[in-house]
């Protein structure tokens, strides 16, 4: 049993190590730019969990970054890479928006039902296309993707630039959604809302189809070893498709929550590359969503206090990501080096 | 006219990109970290070009710059076998919030930065040009002598050799006693060095300053051409020249009264179209001839 | 022209030791072979030789001078060539160029063509190899390819010649050829090391003969000294005599009715006419057949992981040709694939996902959507006890298996489904002299329960010992269909190559 424990849980020892190491790194470099890295790390916490209100924005700031996290560790658990999550968030977000703004005469409760199913519904169909190149084509589903991603950020731009520009035009915003559509905030200060408990439970249930169903197993199948997946009777090709929908779909819903709870409004500065941190956090824990929302969580935390951090100690709150980029190479190359070691593929 | 014009001055940081990129991706690696190391490099360009002053200075800085970046990538993915995919893109990410750190610490702003005292790279003014060629920066033509370099050395030299028998086959050349690992190494260095003209061309040349995000899919860009030439100089050319075309295009409609965010896709549509129809010239061909790039990131060993 | 010794060489694969303690002296101007069962080591021996593996312990020597041998680039440095099982060839590049490839003429940096090009024609005179130095690679047939290998070996002067398994792409007649190429080696006094895996070959073309058995060495004799009973014993343990097949499962024809698997007409290659055949019950179809002759492309159909272009597939009367591979497992079909690594399992996952796959969507194992991980559980560690698999724990992962344990997993998993019909592409090719026994005995016991089973093997004697009848595949098609009685090895050679 003893090294079951070390086998099963070796990629969480890599992860925990790898992130401690990045930990101390980050104080180096602090230390470098000329601070002290421990009043620099407690700013942060203090900025990040110091009051009420700083947990509030907290918390408000993990709901996209977990949905993000969550939205590419899905994608990875079935083999596929979802990097267009950045536009699928923006037209989603978009499309909540639009809900509200055009269709602002249909009653609250239905507008807001509407609003997400259709950001949700955008973001899988952006996803949809590369999705489908890709898998029956054989075409590099990154590179396409990354395309996607520029195509649908310039588009929304421009939607939000031009016709559907607000008040002012050219800040890139957007009127205001419908009263009857927007989540309530729960707090005067910060925009934490009731969008939290659907992201929740959004976030949960994908958690747990990944780690107890049938399907996530056979998602797994499928990342591991597409030959072996369709040799065991799995059809790869429609469960790629589903994972991917699937990350589309949180993505999607990230960016309607944010417009239809937080925010009220589109904004071209609505995310600050959420799903590019998500990202780096769902390759570092993989196949683990539970680690990944606990990453994101810790991330949030982070990314919350660094505002504070950079104000007390002149630090960039760019050094959070790469703290986090960091620990991913760690995590990374650590991996693929405990695999060697264990793995040993005989030839005979 | 103007338009050659400037779609030679869009080409020029792409094609040196990709025919560095191609060669790597003969070696069996698919280098997408080009786009942070192609912002790296434009970033430390200005750091060189301002600080220790010249625009020998800010490419001396840039190409040190990316090739410690392409080292790490190798580092990272040849000697420790970790995910090209997942290295790839952390690194992007990294170079990305890393320049954003150092801006502020050398120039106390995360905006952009432009200087007076910056000196651009020299232009090439022969009397002999046509009013369009005239004019161009040095990278520009660096870019064609660098494209040339490449195809002598593809077909006369051993290592020209060696590298179209990787793409083929990397076994033969490791059990001949070439190692794989070091012809990795040697095209990434190449690489580096290329990317790093490309970008010090960018905040150089092309716009005297650097702003943030400046490589703006650029080194993305690169990297399509790449699959599109599937290591082939040749055809990785074409697909420069055709992203290119569609940027400089872009740039030409706004004048005409496009909004700008509808033109600036040009160029990536482009590239989904050409990668579409590049597959669909050669049905049942999923893998031409050259090194496969994987289209999912499946994590199964790479031995 | 050096001797080569081997002394006390040992190699482990983390715990599993597949060299142990092995010696071998070959004498200058021979030919020395190697010669064992499957999983013996011989392999490994020589990839240690070559430098592709680095011994656990052991000593190399040179006309009696220790030498190091840390990669294959020290072995090439010290006159000793290897051509693999699988060819390292550019199918790309030329002729002439692959043939040079690592060891080019130059002048500076610049590759000397002409130079090249003299120096691989003058090669082919001397060892009458005519083949034009300038067409790609890709366009030449295997026999020819392997003539390449040989030529590389030759350009860098190799004085000691390892060949792993050369025959196992050969037709018969090109055997011939290769032994000629041997004697001419030896009579200009090089050194010609073979792993051989028939008594016939041995017997035609070797001076010394070493027999190795689970790593260790055997016996080491004159090809004077040596018989094919003395050399069986002592690569298997005992004398192997040609069995009567215990009486199949199958009452006689009458109670027979429909075939358990029909195939009709199903083309392997693009364009290619379509082979057909039948299994009944309680019968084993041995395919046999040089490897690249359509066999991985009959697994894969009938395994479906690609539909069929054309033709039809039948299971018990049903027309199963459009069916998934989910769904022909369910109607009862079970499938060892050729690449147990690569395809039978996911190197990356844990041995209870492994286990798994291709039950998960059973009633037993989940409720609902939801997997029951507890029966999983219990499920793979009674599959690991019935089948002997050593796994410390069912959690660790598949590829750290040995390839013994591997492929016992895989088969015990495959029965488990108790299938109407198995399809077993070279179940016994890595596995130990123990484990070919059994699986040999648990393909009869299948046999004697009234199953229909497929043999696809490239071992001739594996055929011969287990088929009831034996179809014979070459390029793509059936040559023929040969009864137990009718089939002998000479016959069986001669439908390999029409």
């Amino acid at each position: 049993m003893k090294h079951s424990f070390a086998r099963e849980h070796r990629d969480l020892i890599i992860i925990i190590l790898s992130f401690g190491f990045s930990l101390v790194l980050g104080g180096v470099f602090i230390a470098l730019y000329g601070a002290d890295p421990l009043a620099a790390y407690a700013s942060m916490i203090r900025g990040a969990l110091g009051d009420g209100d700083a947990v509030l924005v907290t918390l408000a700031r993990a709901v996209p970054i977990v949905l993000a996290t969550m939205s590419i560790a899905v994608a990875f658990n079935g083999g596929m890479w979802n990097i267009g999550a950045e536009g699928q968030l923006f037209l989603g977000a978009f499309a909540a928006a639009w809900v509200g703004i055009d269709l602002g005469f249909l009653p609250g409760p239905l507008l807001t039902v509407l609003g997400l199913a259709l950001g949700m519904g955008a973001a899988m169909f952006w996803a949809w296309m590369p999705a489908r190149l890709s898998l029956d084509k054989g075409l590099n589903i990154v590179v396409l993707t990354i395309m996607c991603n520029s195509i649908a950020i310039l588009f929304t731009t421009w939607l939000a630039t031009g016709p559907y520009a607000g008040a002012r035009a050219n800040s890139g915003t957007t009127d205001r959604i419908a009263e009857a559509m927007r989540l309530p905030h729960f707090h005067a200060f910060g925009t934490l809302n009731w969008g939290i408990f659907i992201a929740a439970a959004a976030v949960l249930l994908v958690a747990l189809w990944m780690i107890a169903s049938v399907a996530g197993y056979e998602w797994r199948c499928c990342r591991m070893n597409a030959t072996f997946a369709g040799y065991a009777g799995i059809d790869a090709r429609s469960r790629k498709m589903q994972v991917m929908m699937a990350s589309a779909a949180l993505a999607g819903l990230a960016g309607a929550l944010l417009v239809v709870g937080d925010h009220y409004r589109f904004l071209t500065t609505l995310s600050p590359g959420y799903t590019w941190t998500g990202m780096i956090l769902a390759m570092m824990t993989a196949d683990r969503p539970v680690a990944g929302i606990a990453a994101a969580l810790i991330y949030a935390v982070m990314s919350s206090g660094a505002l504070e951090m950079e104000l007390a100690t002149d630090i960039p709150t760019e050094l959070v990501s790469v703290i986090v980029c960091c620990a991913v190479l760690f995590v990374t190359a650590g991996v693929a080096v405990a695999d060697r070691l264990a793995n040993r593929i005989r030839e005979d | 006219m103007d338009l050659l014009r400037a779609t030679l001055r869009m080409a020029a940081p792409l094609l040196y990109a990709a025919l560095g990129g191609a060669w790597t991706q003969q070696t069996g690696i698919l280098n997408i970290g080009q786009e942070g190391a192609m912002l790296l490099a434009s970033f430390f360009a200005i750091l060189g070009n301002y600080h220790l002053g010249g625009w020998i200075a800010g490419v001396a800085c840039a190409v040190a710059a990316s090739l410690a970046y392409n080292l790490l990538f190798g580092l990272l993915c040849v000697t420790l076998r970790s995910n090209v995919w997942v290295v790839g893109m952390t690194l992007n990410v990294l170079a990305d919030n890393v320049v954003m750190i150092l801006m502020k610490y050398f120039f106390h702003t995360k905006g952009g930065f432009r200087d007076p005292s910056i000196v651009p790279m020299p232009e090439v003014s022969l009397s002999f040009l046509p009013d369009w060629l005239d004019g161009l920066s040095i990278a520009v033509w660096g870019a064609f002598a660098v494209l040339a370099v490449m195809l002598w050395i593809d077909r006369n030299t051993v290592f020209g050799m060696r590298l179209k028998g990787a793409g083929d086959n990397e076994e033969a050349l490791a059990s001949a006693g070439v190692s794989p690992a070091r012809m990795r190494y040697r095209t990434l260095l190449v690489n580096g060095v290329l990317v790093g003209i490309a970008g010090a061309y960018l905040s150089t040349s092309y716009l005297l300053a650097f702003v943030s995000g400046m490589s703006a899919g650029r080194g993305w860009i690169a990297v399509a051409a790449v699959i599109f030439g599937d290591g082939r100089l040749g055809w990785t050319v074409v697909g420069v020249f055709l992203f290119g075309l569609a940027q400089a295009a872009g740039i030409e409609l706004q004048s005409h009264g496009f909004s700008s965010h509808l033109t600036l896709m040009l160029p990536y549509l482009l590239v989904i179209v050409a990668l579409v129809a590049k597959q669909w010239r050669l049905p049942g061909r999923l893998h031409a001839p050259g090194r496969k790039t994987p289209h999912s990131g499946e994590s199964h060993t790479k031995r | 022209m050096p001797s080569l010794s081997i002394r006390g060489l040992t190699k482990t694969f983390g715990s599993f030791k597949a060299v142990d303690d092995f010696t071998l002296e070959a004498a200058p101007a021979s030919i020395h072979a190697i010669i064992g069962e499957n999983g013996a080591g011989k392999s490994t021996v020589v990839r240690c030789l070559y430098g592709i593996y680095r011994p656990a312990s052991g000593t190399f020597l040179l006309d009696g001078r220790v030498v190091a041998i840390r990669s294959p680039r020290d072995a090439m440095r010290l006159g000793i060539g290897m051509v693999h099982q699988h060819f390292m060839l550019a199918p790309s590049l030329s002729v002439c160029e692959n043939v040079v490839l690592g060891n080019e003429p130059r002048r500076g940096f610049r590759f000397d063509r002409e130079r090249a090009l003299t120096e691989v024609r003058d090669l082919m005179a001397r060892y009458d190899m005519d083949v034009d130095p300038l067409v790609p690679v890709r366009t030449l047939p295997v026999g020819l390819q392997q003539r390449l290998e040989i030529l590389k070996l030759l350009h860098r002067r190799a004085d000691v010649l390892i060949f792993d398994e050369p025959t196992a792409v050969l037709a018969p007649a090109e055997v011939l050829g290769l032994f000629d190429i041997f004697r001419t080696f030896r009579d200009e006094g090089k050194t010609v090391i073979f792993i051989a895996h028939h008594l016939s070959e041995v017997l035609a073309v070797s001076d010394r003969i070493t027999v190795m058995r689970r790593g260790r060495h055997m016996g080491t004799m004159d090809r004077p000294d040596a018989t094919p009973e003395i050399l069986t014993r002592l690569m298997v343990g005992r004398d192997v005599i040609r069995q009567e097949l215990p009486p199949s499962g199958a009452a006689s024809a009458d109670a027979c009715g429909r075939p358990v698997l029909e195939v009709r007409n199903l083309p392997l290659f693009d364009g290619g006419e379509g082979v057909s055949f039948d299994i009944r019950r309680g019968e084993i179809l041995g395919i046999a057949g040089i490897t690249g002759n359509g066999q991985r492309e009959l697994e894969t159909l009938l395994i479906g992981l690609r539909p069929a272009p054309a033709g039809r597939l039948f299971l018990e009367g049903e027309d199963i040709s459009r069916h998934s591979v989910r769904k022909r497992r369910e109607e009862g079909m079970a499938f060892i694939p050729e690449d147990r690594i690569r395809t039978g399992l996911a190197a990356l996952a844990s041995v209870s996902d492994n286990a798994l796959a291709g039950s998960q969507w059973e009633e037993r194992f989940r409720a609902g959507p939801f997997r029951k991980n507890g029966a999983i559980r219990r499920f793979t560690r009674a599959l690991l006890a019935g089948n002997g698999v050593a796994a410390t724990h069912d959690a660790v992962q598949a590829g750290t298996l040995s390839g013994g344990n591997m492929q016992r997993l895989v088969m015990g998993r495959e029965l488990e489904h108790d299938p109407k019909f198995l399809l077993a592409a070279q179940p016994t090719r890595g596995v130990d002299v123990g484990g070919c026994a059994d699986i040999h005995e648990r393909l009869l016991a299948l046999r004697a329960q009234g199953r229909a089973i497929a043999l696809i093997s490239a071992d001739l004697d594996e055929i011969l010992a287990l088929s009831d009848r034996i179809a014979v595949l070459s390029k793509g098609r059936i040559a023929s269909v040969l009864s137990r009685t009718e089939a002998c090895r000479d016959r069986i050679g001669a439908l390999m190559l029409s």
